[in-house]
């Protein structure tokens, strides 16, 4: 087995540009994903989440004011290869992406067999039945009916939508897979359904799925590891039962104390304070205001990434 | 919330539910009638038979609609023809001082049951000989008093003699059997009126149809023995066809019918194309932006500012062109235009959408994204665009038509009112010749905006409420 992770991250940045001056939605973060691994990203709306996840793919918006870093997939740095080649030899051949909100992830006048294969079509080409029948494969795979592949997205549920989305990041049998709150809008059952059939792929393509989501319960179901991320850094990286056990960052311990259990009276905890601004972030630590904990040095300096047991880093002043 | 289902299928049939949509579609199926009709009802070259001044002789001038009668609850007259074969001819020979002489009496009857007299009577005679021969013909009421018509020698140097009402031959025969009746001298010499008009309603001073039988019987005197005749008689009517005539006898239903096709093929094709392209510069104005958006509206604003009709009236007035000719530049003027700023409008919050972000990171290119994902999104809302637009082109047509400046040679619902104008139509009270094509125009511009107005209903929900 290659040492090399997968996916190796390394200072990324990611700027919005704006009228009121750049908005740090990524700032310095740095992870890995090792192969076969499922690795959470952790974190409020407005964190900067959804900008890794474009960071990755190079689907940036207009307004960007600085984007850099090294993001390594497999030995190669995506940074360093121009948009038509991270278009032809990256892009869904070895990382596709579930978009947020499966609702307008199809488009509502194209038969969902073609969604399907649309990938398969531009990148290799193939004829329309050829299409559709890998179409009709790949609907299966995800546990969908072949008479689904003529539909129109109105016609099918939210779940067999998501299912769609699914088999549409999986049509060209991609490493990586990036999952952009793949079950938010859906209700209880079908995102059990769903997590369940994410985990089945994975098993069955060997896939490693970097899970982009807010919810931590849904987190600790899929994930081998957890990266909390805290307006526009990682706070804390550790394995699920690390994070969950013995959770190191005050943001996480806040986290987790603020999801209710089904055992037990339990006084749900909040964070006090509202997420603040990536404009113009707070000195030191980001989350100082917040913490319960915070110290005079918080408010001075930045804390550091450090390893407090095997894979689990936090960046806290508590533990220098 | 999810989209709503834009399919074109399921569109049309909620069109088909609105009552504007159904409306619309019995009015397009009546339109869509004409064009299957023009095959069956004339099935030659209506183009050139149309401009054929020649191919109309036989049909009468300003003739109203047949279906008068039943508004005015009489029986208006018919053309009657009797061609050479309805005469009955019989040949004798007489000898008379050692010559011999051929007489050929011919003979034909025709039953007039009308309440009006015919609007003209021709007869013409063609003489088949060497020399010269003597023809007489009388003309026999069905009260049995006979006027002469003529006596003449015609000779082989001018072998036709052509006698019409309007002629000055007609006419004193007319004034002749006139003063014969009633011993006056008539005001205003009618001859069709006077020759078919009983005794009494002429001693009264207000003629009447005689009704009955009418026989022509004519008499031919030659030395010649192989010398023959050939005869016709024509009485024009008041009432032809479903459409009636224009002054020039051509009948209007083979216009109207062969207009139908014309204003439907200039139309639609002028929408269909226009809207679609304007669709195009807006969805490239709409997801390229930038300076490419830019440049597309500034240009579309310059295009909606000029006026198209007076720049259509300059050209066909310089150039004399053809209603294809027309399409063309209609279409030219056209590329940019409301269209591309209703779709330029909507591209942006389509283009949002994650299934667009998905198309972009899987590698569709942006041809692929606009023509693939975002035109089937836009398509729909420019249905009831591309309907309303047609009105437009059909009457654009039709004003340069009536102009003067359409087609020389098509026959269109434009170029029949233009005629009727020129012919001072309104003056006359013909009034079918100026109704029947402008109630077409009005009912296809009628059609495609009902259907227009029922696309918008269904594409755009906030209307259905009305």
């Amino acid at each position: 087995m290659n040492e090399m992770p997968l996916l190796e991250v390394e200072g990324l940045q990611l700027y919005y540009q704006t009228y009121r001056g750049p908005v740090r939605a990524v700032d310095d973060v740095a992870f890995d994903i090792e192969r076969g691994e499922t690795l959470a990203l952790v974190g409020e709306s407005g964190c900067g989440k959804t900008s890794i996840a474009i960071s990755i793919m190079r689907l940036l918006p207009r307004n960007i004011h600085t984007y850099r870093g090294s993001i390594i997939f497999d030995g190669v740095d995506l940074m360093k290869l121009s948009d038509e080649e991270l278009r032809r030899e990256v892009r869904w051949r070895r990382i596709s992406m579930v978009f947020q909100g499966a609702m307008n992830a199809l488009n509502p006048v194209l038969p969902v067999w073609l969604q399907v294969a649309d990938p398969l079509i531009i990148h290799e080409g193939v004829e329309k039945e050829e299409a559709r029948a890998r179409a009709v494969e790949a609907l299966k795979n995800v546990g969908l009916l072949e008479v689904v592949a003529d539909r129109y997205p109105h016609e099918l549920s939210g779940g067999m939508k998501q299912r769609v989305v699914i088999a549409m990041a999986l049509i060209m049998k991609p490493e990586l897979v990036i999952l952009d709150e793949p079950t938010s809008a859906l209700d209880i059952m079908t995102q059990a359904n769903i997590m369940n059939l994410l985990k089945r792929l994975k098993w069955d393509l060997k896939l490693s799925y970097l899970f982009i989501t807010h919810d931590l319960p849904l987190a600790s179901e899929l994930s081998d590891r957890l990266a909390v991320m805290y307006a526009g850094k990682i706070v804390e990286v550790g394995t699920a039962e690390q994070i969950y056990l013995n959770p190191l960052h005050p943001y996480t311990r806040k986290l987790i104390a603020s999801v209710p259990t089904l055992r037990g009276e339990k006084e749900l905890e909040f964070i006090p304070g509202e997420v603040p601004s990536l404009i113009n972030p707070p000195r030191g630590c980001r989350f100082h205001p917040r913490c319960s904990e915070a110290m005079p040095i918080c408010r001075e300096e930045e804390p550091e990434m450090r390893e407090i047991e095997s894979r689990h880093l936090v960046a806290c002043h508590l533990y220098d | 919330m999810s989209a709503p289902s834009l399919r074109p299928e399921a569109v049309i049939k909620e069109v088909l539910k609105t009552k504007s949509g159904i409306v619309a579609a019995i009015l397009l199926l009546i339109i869509i009638s004409l064009v299957i009709a023009v095959p069956i009802y004339a099935p030659y070259d209506v183009v050139k038979t149309w401009n054929d001044p020649e191919a109309w002789l036989s049909n009468p001038k300003n003739a109203a609609p047949i279906w008068v009668e039943r508004l005015i609850g009489k029986r208006l007259p018919r053309n009657i023809f009797l061609g050479d074969e309805n005469f009955s001819r019989r040949g004798f020979n007489v000898t008379y001082r050692g010559f011999t002489i051929k007489k050929i009496i011919l003979r034909a009857r025709f039953e007039y049951p009308y309440d009006d007299f015919p609007s003209h009577v021709r007869v013409e005679v063609l003489a088949k000989t060497n020399s010269s021969l003597r023809v007489s013909a009388e003309f026999i009421r069905p009260d049995g008093a006979a006027v002469q018509l003529f006596d003449e020698t015609i000779s082989r140097e001018m072998p036709r003699l052509s006698m019409g009402t309007e002629g000055e031959r007609f006419h004193r025969v007319a004034e002749a059997f006139y003063l014969d009746v009633t011993g006056r001298r008539p005001e205003a010499v009618v001859p069709e009126a006077i020759l078919m008009a009983s005794k009494e309603s002429l001693i009264r001073g207000e003629p009447e149809v005689l009704k009955g039988r009418y026989a022509l019987r004519l008499e031919v005197t030659s030395f010649n023995l192989s010398d023959d005749v050939e005869v016709e008689l024509q009485l024009y009517g008041r009432v032809y066809g479903l459409a009636g005539t224009d002054s020039k006898g051509r009948d209007l239903l083979i216009g109207i019918l062969w207009g139908a096709p014309v204003a439907l093929a200039f139309s639609l094709t002028a929408a269909v194309v226009s809207t679609l392209i304007q669709t195009l510069f807006g969805i490239l104005s709409g997801y390229l932006g930038g300076r490419v958006d830019e440049v597309i509206q500034r240009f579309t604003e310059f295009m909606m500012i000029i006026p198209m009709l007076p720049i259509m009236i300059l050209v066909s007035f310089v150039y004399r062109i053809s209603i294809w000719t027309l399409l063309v530049i209609v279409i030219v003027f056209s590329l940019v235009g409301s269209t591309t700023k209703v779709v330029r409008s909507m591209v942006p919050q389509i283009k949002e959408e994650s299934y667009i972000l998905a198309a972009i990171s899987y590698g569709a290119s942006p041809w692929r994204i606009m023509f693939l994902h975002i035109f089937p999104r836009v398509l729909p809302y420019t249905f009831s665009i591309l309907a309303l637009s047609v009105p437009g082109y059909v009457f654009l047509e039709a004003a340069l038509s009536y102009l003067g400046l359409g087609d020389p040679v098509l026959p269109t619902w434009g170029r029949i009112l233009g005629d009727a104008y020129t012919s001072g139509a309104a003056y006359y009270g013909y009034w079918w010749w100026i109704l029947i094509p402008a109630g077409c125009i009005m009912m296809t511009a009628l059609a495609f905006a009902l259907l227009g107005y029922a696309f918008d209903k269904v594409v755009n929900p906030r209307l259905r409420e009305m």
